[in-house]
């Protein structure tokens, strides 16, 4: 996965919040507030080469189970894919 | 009063030094006005945030103030170093003062929030600059002698591009300037976010917060944010300070029993080393109370009431005139002193009653001018004050 947009992760009073910057503020005039583990897969997106990795990263840091993590990170990608904020890098069945 | 006043000061004690608040009994709604008056209400929401006693209806709109102005503050910071980035590649040597280099000193810079962005730029470089910023679709709010207001209209950003640090019009202040006429040549370079910034060498900018704080002193009042500002400063840079250059300077001014003040109130309430600073007064001749009860009260830049703001006439004044108490000055002020509102009358003297008059009238006509006799009381009160720290003579 690539991020394809500009935000800056912030935590601010316990909160996750992607703030939209440069280009970015043009397409999104909000803020995106994350949960704990929605931060932890948009810092880690980028470092994996496939979904199954994303979810060994998640389980191994968090108590969750695999198919909850698994449940949670497919549908925040989901999202993030459909209102362009990430996209495939590799061939999609990897994911 | 005293309690709270404790208890706000303990909560920004506890973020500049990037600790936990422990929980204990507020009076939020009292907590949230005074933070706000201070510009400090992020912060402060970050440090209670945990307490039970914070809940409904207060708590989420604090939460969702804090969020949306640190937010903001990211944006506009992001954008700044963008616009800043294009200055170096044009090699525009602009000094960037306070605001940007401060925050970074604190443990979450985006929630020291800051309504503009100061840039200090040689006479002969501001034509360039001005026309980067007009490319980049700035728009200019107001354009004075000595400096111009910015901004973004995309992200909020205000930044004020001065030529002078301090109006040299100014009876009161206006001889502070000549203190940075080397300020292009000794400026140092710091990376900020990976952008190199230039600013005023340790020694100046130490040097500027306290003038610029000194003026705000004269004008409303200063809020407690630039103590906080004063006091991270000094401790980050102090080994690079020239203590006896700061300390020379300002006892040529006669400022150097309120400066030491200054640091007092640092070491006591944000836990500035007495090391970080070489006062040359001794704690027993130090009586921060005052000083403190008037930060307090004051609110940021001393807009905390439209009296204390009127009240700066009277205090400029008393300034100017070396502490004489005069009300008549405050009604009919010098043509220098009006020049800045008035700016025809660098080339018309002769129109000052009319500039008078205006004056005269725009008060009267304002409904928001506040009570006058407290304004009077609150001058009168402060000129004291300024007397009480040697600032002026006891005449």
């Amino acid at each position: 996965m690539k991020k394809i947009q500009d935000f800056i992760l912030r935590e601010i009073a316990d909160e996750y919040i992607l703030i939209p910057t440069g280009k970015t503020t043009e397409d999104f005039n909000g803020l995106i507030t994350l949960s704990d583990t929605g931060a932890f897969i948009w810092n880690h997106l980028e470092e994996v080469e496939n979904f199954n990795q994303l979810i060994t990263l998640i389980t191994s840091e968090y108590e969750i189970d695999a198919q909850t993590a698994s449940q949670d990170a497919y549908a925040l990608l989901n999202q993030m894919l459909q209102v362009g904020m990430i996209t495939m890098t590799n061939a999609q069945e990897n994911w | 009063m005293i309690v709270m006043q404790q208890l706000f000061l303990t909560l920004l004690n506890d973020h500049l030094h990037n600790r936990t608040s422990q929980q204990q009994p507020i009076d939020a709604p009292a907590l949230y006005q005074l933070a706000n008056e201070h510009q400090v209400s992020c912060i402060i929401y970050q440090q209670i945030y945990h307490f039970p006693q914070l809940t409904g209806e207060i708590k989420n709109f604090w939460k969702r103030q804090t969020i949306q102005a640190s937010a903001f503050q990211t944006m506009k910071t992001e954008r700044f170093l963008r616009l800043y980035r294009q200055l170096n590649a044009q090699q525009l040597k602009v000094i960037v003062v306070k605001g940007l280099i401060v925050r970074e000193l604190y443990p979450q810079p985006d929630l020291r929030t800051s309504n503009d962005e100061d840039l200090y730029v040689a006479q002969e470089d501001y034509a360039q600059v001005k026309a980067l910023f007009l490319k980049e679709k700035l728009t200019i709010v107001e354009e004075g002698t000595d400096v111009t207001t910015f901004l973004d209209p995309a992200s909020g950003l205000s930044i004020e591009l001065h030529t002078q640090l301090f109006d040299q019009s100014s009876q009161a202040y206006g001889r502070f300037q000549h203190y940075f006429a080397q300020a292009f040549a000794d400026a140092i370079t710091v990376s900020v976010h990976q952008t190199p910034v230039f600013t005023l060498d340790p020694t100046r900018h130490l040097l500027f917060l306290l003038m610029h704080f000194i003026k705000h002193f004269l004008h409303g009042g200063v809020g407690i944010r630039q103590v906080m500002d004063i006091s991270l400063f000094t401790e980050h840079y102090t080994a690079q300070i020239n203590w006896r250059e700061i300390w020379k300077i300002f006892q040529e001014l006669h400022q150097d029993f309120f400066v030491a003040h200054v640091f007092a109130l640092c070491q006591h309430y944000f836990e500035l080393p007495e090391t970080a600073y070489t006062s040359p007064f001794t704690p027993a001749e130090l009586d921060i109370q005052p000083l403190l009860d008037d930060i307090v009260e004051a609110g940021i830049f001393g807009k905390s009431s439209m009296e204390r703001l009127h009240s700066s006439t009277m205090t400029l004044n008393a300034m100017a005139d070396e502490g004489k108490r005069n009300i008549f000055k405050s009604i009919f002020p010098s043509r220098k002193a009006m020049s800045g509102r008035y700016p025809y009358l660098k080339q018309y003297p002769m129109l000052l009653p009319i500039a008078w008059i205006d004056r005269i009238w725009h008060y009267l006509l304002d409904k928001n001018h506040g009570d006058h006799q407290k304004t009077i009381d609150i001058g009168t009160k402060r000129i004291d004050l300024l007397k009480y720290y040697r600032m002026i003579d006891k005449k």
